[in-house]
């Protein structure tokens, strides 16, 4: 096994060194606004951002034009012609997206390359990348033709694996475990996509950062001193252990649909087998799937699925949630992979 | 109940994908998937456009080795299934 300090300690310089936004608080003019910008890298895309995202790796691919843009200013109160229309979320019909989070921030995406953020009086940015990092991310990936499955995702043996369940049942646990076993890290929560390239469906690693609950990283022996809460008050933790992160998109070997098993739910690892069956999985584990529809993805999103259901193995794993006794399911989820 | 002579042809906006060779429909209205067999998926590809139910079964006992009733009755059942789920069209003959 790694050694887990080692891992886990050289996770911060890196990204806190960047110079802290002036604009949040107040207007910026454009020359402070040419000083501040720093590019990233997210799913293969070059973005440039206004907002400071020390979640996400730094840009160092060619010097291409950013394929996404995050700038601040004003995000009107309401779209024309909606398809989705919610006191938090608004989709128009050209495919304008806006989200609304009251105390945080307004957002509008205008399409696969540029995000305008209207942030609230005296709000932090830690709490204004919670959304940009999901829901903001997942409208980019749904307006950009691409599949967003809501788990984490880890490299085995050259093959990028994703792990499904519910709220709990421990997806970014089970990708910080292998991470410690020296597997690459490809994305928590949200692992996206690309169903329809040449090679089959590839893996387009997000940022190295997972969320995990306070328990789990004392657990692990990981300090929280330094460390980002997810949202005030909450006793999640953002982590990220970027040496352990891999950029280029990976083959998509294997999607785990995680359970704990329990009095009703016996310990098993049964691999899907039937077309439909298949399919629902995947269409239930989408990220953001009301969205996508939303955006008229559904004819895409029903072919990618096809694509992955028809290439990549799919497995419901239940075993018990026991950090004990990791290691045993861990060996199974390597073994099944390197098979 | 669909008879011999109706025509019958899939709705162009159900939507379908193909995983193994075996056709999977989203039925949206459910929000529910339908995965089809071999021959299932034989004829909904044959129905792509309209085709009478009597020109179908004749088709598919050309393919199959199975009495020529034994189809009909597997047929009706497969369409009228499809039927319910507002997944195809089905027009009588004037």
């Amino acid at each position: 096994m790694t050694d887990a300090k080692q891992l886990l300690l050289n996770d911060h310089g890196k990204t806190r060194n960047r110079r802290p936004i002036s604009g949040v608080f107040g207007p910026i003019g454009s020359g402070a606004r040419a000083a501040i910008m720093t590019d990233y890298f997210l799913c293969g895309w070059r973005v440039h951002s206004e907002l400071n995202l020390p979640e996400l790796a730094p840009w160092s691919g060619d010097d291409r034009q950013p394929d996404v843009v995050i700038r601040l200013g004003e995000v009107p109160e309401r779209l024309d012609d909606l398809v989705e229309d919610s006191p938090f979320q608004q989709i128009d019909r050209r495919g304008n997206c806006m989200l609304r989070i009251e105390k945080v921030a307004a957002y509008l995406v205008t399409g696969p390359h540029q995000v305008i953020v209207a942030p609230r009086p005296g709000v932090g940015e830690a709490e204004i990348r919670v959304f940009l990092l999901s829901s903001v991310f997942g409208y980019l990936c749904h307006l950009r033709g691409l599949f967003p499955l809501h788990g984490s995702c880890v490299a085995i043996g050259g093959k990028a694996v994703a792990f499904c369940g519910p709220s709990g049942a421990g997806k970014s646990t089970t990708a910080v475990q292998l991470a410690l076993r020296g597997h690459r890290l490809l994305a928590d929560d949200v692992c996206v996509i690309d169903a329809h390239a040449q090679a089959g469906p590839q893996v387009l690693p997000a940022f190295p950062r997972l969320k995990l609950w306070e328990d789990t990283l004392a657990a692990f022996n990981i300090s929280r001193e330094g460390l980002d809460r997810n949202r005030f008050g909450q006793d999640k933790y953002h982590y990220r252990p970027i040496e352990s992160f891999l950029a280029a998109p990976v083959p998509l070997g294997g999607v785990f649909l995680l359970r704990r098993a329990g009095p009703d739910a016996p310990e098993e690892s049964v691999q899907l087998s039937r077309p439909a069956e298949k399919i629902a999985a995947l269409s239930e584990e989408m990220f953001r799937p009301r969205e996508g529809a939303a955006l008229g993805k559904t004819p895409s999103l029903l072919a990618a699925q096809g694509l992955v259901a028809g290439s990549t193995p799919i497995w419901r794993l239940t075993r018990r949630f026991d950090l004990a006794d990791m290691d045993r399911w861990l060996r199974q989820i390597e073994t099944l992979i390197e098979s | 109940m669909i008879a011999l002579t109706d025509n019958v042809v899939r709705r162009q906006e159900a939507l379908s994908t193909v995983v193994d060779g075996c056709v999977v429909l989203l039925d949206s209205a459910h929000q529910n998937f339908v995965g089809f067999d071999d021959i299932g998926t034989y004829i909904w590809r044959a129905i792509e456009s309209p085709i009478s139910v009597a020109d179908l079964c004749a088709d598919l006992s050309e393919r199959y080795a199975a009495q020529r009733s034994v189809i009909e009755s597997d047929v009706m059942q497969f369409l009228n299934r499809l039927l319910q789920q507002d997944l195809i069209e089905v027009t009588s003959p004037a």
